[in-house]
């Protein structure tokens, strides 16, 4: 097991290099670079074009984009992710400050999903082709075609118009105070979740009328069991174990989610970091942020597989 | 009185454009502690008729549309669920055709022996786990102390068979039926299985209804043996009736398709000529007609009932009176 998840950390190595050039070429092929935004004036005319190359120079802007890439990559080789000449701070100092709200809200997306989607999918499956069936079915159908953003936006009017609720705007995170944390992130969360929620009741569903049709499922009940445990005890583990795999495929788009409803919500994460980064073209923080994403989806990843070891003996790692 | 009394069973199943009578009328019996065998092709309700009884049939599209099923004196098909749930397991278990995927690939070996008694014995998970040690033991599973804990994946088709039985053994029920136990099996491991069921229903003094479609297979085990051709029983009658002397075209042709001892060397063997008929579209008549080499007009006007030869030697053929004389004057189509 030990040996296991060394070998796949090490394979992270790879991985996060292919990334990091991709998006470092990205980067460079839109037009604009953080000299002009650190030279704007109040009303946003550009100081002088003198200004603006003096500051190029300084930042190492104008040296060749090898010599550019090849001093990135050396950063990062040492675990330093850069220096953010706008917000004149160290680009993982921003990062460890609003990575919280960004894995927080993609990580109760994937709670709610859960939660949502093993009753629903379970009970659509065994009320087949009942009414009951039929809303699931049609919650799962509405939650795929909804976009987040314009889910969120919805909860959002809705919160303010008939609960008199406003974005809380206070700083916090969890290890202080995860209550408020909490009710911060509940329902954008909410909105991202649906999605996934959506596609996973679908999921469990068939997979769920595939188990019951199994023969280890006629062996429960023909050993005497209670309708409840052969359901709940022999069925669905076995219907809900693809949903791992789900949550896995679909945490990358979750992540993307939680970067859009993060503005939507005026919540400080990474989302709102990194479109304001790109709006200043502050490209080592944009740099930065991607691989971090990139990173959590690949933990995320790695904890998904070691998850299916825990409730799969038939999944062996070495 | 028979421990097991199935009288008149219909089970049909219903879809869109068709029924599919896959029980049909079919009456049989087990006495407390005997063996009996009931044999026909693939296809032909075997299964069906078991399932029936243990009401596990998946409904819709199934349903049970006619018939009793007497146990212990009780008509199981007037119990409500809770009761019927009460006897799945503890008086009437069954056995499966395939052990690979009969048992729960992600719940030990352990629970699922165990679960079972602790619900219908009313045990303690600790004396449920050494009856499960016990069991397995008994069933010829080396290490049981240590292979209970494992999950089914690292057991073979075999020993997963075993395990099977001891689980249906666990709750010590009057009844086992097992549904073709050793199809999916290679021969030498059948035979094993084969005989250590016999030698624990022998044992603990419980009825065991086999289910197969080799004849050749129940010859050595079976009491009594019931042919079923297209849902119905179509011959009944103790081993030595069914062997020495069938009384229905069907039978004959199911003996002249296996190899036996008690025929000259060299002897050939005949397969059945024909298609098993389609369920939900059943020829007029005698289902077997189409294919008897015996066949006479009122086959295909009228199906024979089953009657009564002599000591419940029953078969359900026009001829079966002067059956012998007929074949011996080899009339054929
Ligand atoms: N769930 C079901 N839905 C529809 N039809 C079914 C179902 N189960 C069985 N049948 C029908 O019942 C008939 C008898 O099936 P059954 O499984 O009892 O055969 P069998 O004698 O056990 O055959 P085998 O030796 O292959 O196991 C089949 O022809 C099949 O069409
Ligand atoms: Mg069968």
């Amino acid at each position: 097991m030990r040996g296991y998840i060394l070998r796949r950390l090490l394979l992270l190595i790879p991985n996060v290099f292919i990334l990091a050039t991709s998006i470092f070429f990205l980067m460079r092929v839109v037009p604009g670079d953080a000299a002009i935004a650190l030279n704007l004036t109040g009303d946003g005319t550009i100081l002088s074009w003198e200004a603006v190359e003096q500051t190029r120079e300084n930042l190492g802007l104008n040296d060749p984009i090898w010599i550019q890439y090849g001093r990135w990559m050396g950063n990062m080789l040492k675990g330093d992710l850069g220096y953010s000449p706008l917000r004149q701070l160290n680009v993982s100092e921003i990062i460890l400050a609003k990575a919280e709200v960004t894995f927080l809200l993609a990580f109760l997306a994937v709670i709610w999903g859960v939660l949502f989607s093993i009753p629903l999918g379970i009970i659509a499956a065994l009320k087949r082709g009942s009414w009951i069936d039929q809303l699931i079915r049609t919650f799962s159908v509405g939650g795929l075609s909804v976009p987040n953003f314009w889910l969120g936006i919805l909860i959002l009017l809705m919160l303010v118009h008939w609960f008199k609720w406003s974005p809380p705007i206070f700083q916090t995170d969890f290890l202080d105070d995860p209550l408020n944390q909490m009710k911060r992130l509940i329902w954008p969360s909410v909105a991202i979740g649906i999605s996934f929620a959506a596609i996973a009741t679908r999921l469990i569903r068939s997979t769920m009328l595939e188990v019951l049709n199994q023969d280890y499922v006629r062996t429960a009940r023909a050993k005497g069991l209670h309708r409840n445990r052969v359901i709940l005890r022999h069925a669905a583990p076995n219907a809900i174990l693809p949903v791992l795999t789900l949550s896995s495929l679909l945490f990358a788009g979750l992540l993307g989610g939680a970067v859009v409803l993060e503005n939507l919500f005026a919540l400080p994460g990474m989302g709102q970091q990194i479109v304001n980064a790109i709006g200043t073209r502050d490209t080592v923080l944009v740099q930065g942020i991607v691989v971090t994403l990139g990173v959590l989806v690949m933990l995320w990843n790695l904890v998904i597989d070691l998850l299916y070891v825990v409730v799969d003996p038939r999944i062996k790692l070495d | 009185m028979p421990l097991l009394e199935v009288k008149n069973l219909k089970t049909h199943f219903f879809s869109d454009d068709a029924i599919t009578k896959a029980v049909d009328g079919v009456s049989y019996n087990v006495e407390a502690g005997e063996t009996v065998a009931l044999v026909g092709e693939s296809g032909c309700g075997k299964s069906v008729s078991s399932l029936s009884v243990m009401q596990l049939i998946p409904q819709p599209p199934g349903k049970i549309v006619d018939g009793e099923i007497i146990f212990g004196g009780q008509n199981l098909l007037e119990l409500d669920r809770e009761a019927m749930r009460r006897k799945r397991g503890r008086e009437i278990a069954m056995i499966f055709q395939e052990p690979m995927t009969s048992l729960n690939p992600v719940i030990s070996i352990e629970t699922q022996l165990t679960e079972a008694m602790t619900l219908q014995l009313g045990i303690t998970p600790k004396e449920a786990h050494t009856r499960a040690v016990e069991l397995l033991d008994r069933v010829g599973i080396p290490e049981p102390d240590v292979r209970i804990k494992q999950y089914p994946h690292v057991f073979s088709g075999g020993m997963r068979q075993r395990v099977m039985v001891a689980m249906a053994l666990s709750c010590e029920p009057k009844l086992i039926i097992a549904d073709e136990p050793t199809t999916a099996l290679d021969v030498t491991i059948q035979a094993q299985i084969l005989d250590l069921m016999q030698d624990l229903a022998k044992e603990r003094d419980m009825a065991l209804l086999i289910i197969t479609h080799n004849l050749g297979v129940v010859a050595r085990y079976a009491d009594r043996i019931n042919i079923m051709y297209a849902g119905r029983i179509i011959e009944r009658g103790t081993c030595k009736d069914i062997f020495a002397d069938p009384r229905h075209p069907y039978t004959l042709g199911l003996l002249e398709s296996i190899p036996r001892l008690d025929q000259p060397k060299g002897s050939k063997l005949i397969p059945i000529q024909g298609q098993p008929p389609n369920l939900s579209d059943l020829p007029p008549g005698c289902s077997f007609q189409p294919r008897c080499r015996f066949a006479q007009d009122k086959c295909s006007v009228e199906y024979p009932d089953i009657t009564d030869l002599r000591n419940n030697h029953s078969s359900a053929c026009w001829e079966v009176n002067n059956f012998k004389a007929i074949v011996e004057s080899g009339v054929s189509k």
